[in-house]
């Protein structure tokens, strides 16, 4: 799951942007709760990706809240693109292995 | 105080400072806390877990800071150092500058350009890996030290020497150049600890 964690967040701000808990939120929701991470793995991996210039963020205030919000960015996309290429050859292959 | 409050305050103690960073990072840790409740807490896993993996993070992010803003530091340096003495104090009154006055300024000048070099490098270096650029860091601040203090002697003893120049302005610029001084200094003492801590668990491990 760990080695995951980037490109589930990478994939979880395709749509659109969000902040930390909503992400954390997302994966659950999207996941039917079968990705109930520790939180605090979230944030190194955020800052890891936002470093890598695959995100950018910003304060932004919504509901009274103050919040960091996360967005790809092109190289984000791409990486995002790429990964998930990968991800479905992988998936592919484990199956014909595996088998289903 | 709530658990959530000492949990960020635990939190928040155990990262090192890192130039506004730390902040950044506490204020959305506790956003998030706020945000889940009780529940988050549970589920964010032990502080000190949490504050490793971050406190990695913020000495990379510290290191590459510390890459550019050292150099802007060394760089910053020719404003006290020549172009406002140059330009404020009294001309010499001799054609040949007194040796005891000479080569203090030549060292001054030297280790200067030394600082200025090694934070280029440093600069060059931050951007493909921040912590090798500590190595030519820490060079440029040594450097820079070296400058600033022969510097800071030429000033003193120029006070005397060349009529009119104005202790005030001398003693201005000593201040301004231990003051860049002691910021290139800080900015690279938390990278620095990092990398250090780092190396410490590499040993360990192996």
């Amino acid at each position: 799951m760990k080695g995951h964690l980037e490109l589930l967040l990478l994939a979880s701000l395709a749509g659109e942007p969000g902040h930390g808990y909503a992400l954390v939120e997302r994966l659950r929701e999207r996941s039917d709760g079968a990705f109930d991470l520790s939180e605090g793995t979230v944030y190194p991996a955020l800052y890891r990706l936002e470093r890598a210039k695959l995100l950018s963020s910003r304060w932004a205030v919504s509901g009274g809240r103050r919040r960091r919000i996360y967005t790809l960015t092109r190289r984000g996309r791409d990486a995002l693109a790429t990964q998930r290429r990968e991800w479905v050859s992988f998936t592919a292959a484990m199956k014909g292995v595996v088998g289903a | 105080m709530t658990a959530r409050e000492r949990y960020v305050r635990e939190l928040e103690r155990r990262l090192p400072f890192a130039l506004g960073l730390r902040e950044r990072v506490v204020a959305e840790i506790r956003g998030h806390l706020r945000e889940g409740g009780d529940e988050a807490l549970a589920r964010i896993g032990p502080v000190e877990e949490l504050a490793d993996e971050l406190a990695r993070e913020l000495r990379v992010r510290a290191a590459a800071r510390a890459s550019w803003l050292i150099p802007s530091l060394v760089a910053l340096f020719v404003f006290p150092f020549y172009v406002i003495p140059e330009n404020t104090l009294p001309p010499a009154p001799w054609d040949v500058k007194p040796d005891y006055l000479a080569w203090k300024q030549h060292v001054a000048v030297w280790a200067w350009l030394v600082a200025l070099g090694l934070g280029l490098a440093a600069l060059l270096l931050g951007r493909i890996v921040p912590r090798l650029a500590l190595v030519p860091l820490s060079g440029a601040v040594a450097a820079l030290g070296v400058s600033v203090t022969f510097g800071a002697v030429v000033a003193i003893q120029w006070i005397d020497a060349v009529p009119g120049t104005s202790a005030g302005i001398a003693y201005a610029g000593i201040a301004a150049s231990a003051a860049l001084l002691g910021a290139g200094a800080l900015v690279l003492v938390e990278p620095l600890r990092g990398a250090l801590a780092d190396r410490r668990s590499e040993l360990t491990a192996d």
